[in-house]
């Protein structure tokens, strides 16, 4: 049976934006033991008027972490709610791939916040180090 | 060094209103006309004080706005929802206001406030819990442009009622 071993989101400047500024898309995927990789989340990202002068590859990734993470606890919820609720949307969008798994699972699997090229080479260029 | 860095910046990115460098609309219900370059900054005038005043201002605090992309909550509500928070670089106050609404691109082009606005007094650097929440139930609307803006208010400074606004994304609610 195919499981989840990790769970990988990747950051990329979005198009198009400011050059001088963070704003960037991520993409969250959960890599499966087969070597595959499936698409959970594509619609999440963020834009700052943080120059990317101001900013370094662990803020960076921290942030990532918070947008494709549970949303906030909306009206009655409470923050248990809300963290519940999110693993099992993830864990809803794995079954309708045929990959069966539990909300308790997922949240023990490693969680990698992977940079792309385009963002290492803007916060290079920008800052000179990585962070 | 690096906290050098992010002082003027950040005190670069304040100051810029009164450099000229801006041509937001104030009305959120106006067609946005600005360019990509310089979408992030709304400046409204403040309705008190001189520029003298607002310059100190801005010498005296400095801090970054931030809001992510309007998503799809995954509290499968089916509604949008959008996030704003602050990074505090130099301000004395360690909480802020931060105000969130999501907006639609109507048919004419401009740009219309939906669903319940988000405002939220915060600790600055973001992170679940620290983050002030636009929600809109979008059933029904399929394939608009949305975005969100966000406005921060660090508590007990006279700040700028400056914004960001998000990028601009398709959502296909219905």
């Amino acid at each position: 049976m195919t499981s989840v071993v990790r769970l990988v989101s990747v950051v990329d400047i979005n198009e198009g934006s400011n050059p001088l500024m963070v704003s960037v898309s991520v993409t969250h995927m959960a890599e499966l033991d087969n070597g595959q990789s499936l698409l959970l989340l594509d619609d999440r990202g963020w834009n700052s008027n943080q120059p990317w002068t101001a900013s370094d590859a662990a803020e960076i990734q921290e942030t990532a972490r918070t947008v494709v993470g549970p949303d906030e606890p909306y009206g009655d919820q409470t923050i248990d709610d809300a963290v519940a609720a999110y693993w099992d949307y993830i864990r809803r969008i794995l079954a309708e791939e045929g990959i069966k798994t539990s909300s308790a699972n997922l949240m023990t699997i490693k969680h990698d916040v992977v940079l792309s090229d385009s963002v290492l080479g803007r916060l290079n260029s920008e800052n000179g180090r990585l962070g | 060094m690096r906290g050098i860095s992010k002082v003027a910046a950040s005190l670069a990115i304040i100051s810029l209103p009164f450099l000229g460098i801006t041509s937001a609309s104030a009305s959120s219900e106006e067609p946005s006309t600005e360019s990509d370059t310089f979408q992030s900054f709304e400046f409204v005038p403040a309705s008190s004080g001189t520029d003298d005043t607002a310059r100190q201002i801005a010498r005296a605090c400095g801090f970054f706005q931030e809001g992510d992309n309007p998503h799809f909550s995954s509290d499968a509500s089916g509604q949008l929802s959008a996030h704003g928070t602050w990074r505090n670089t130099n301000c004395s106050a360690t909480l802020a206001t931060v105000t969130v609404q999501l907006q639609y691109k109507n048919q004419f082009g401009l740009w219309i406030n939906r669903g319940t606005q988000g405002k939220m007094t915060v600790a600055s650097g973001g992170g679940a819990g620290n983050r002030a929440t636009a929600r809109y139930d979008c059933v029904g609307n399929k394939g608009n442009l949305y975005r969100s803006w966000v406005d921060v208010d660090v508590v007990g400074i006279a700040d700028l009622p400056n914004r960001i606004y998000s990028n601009e994304v398709a959502r296909a609610c219905g």
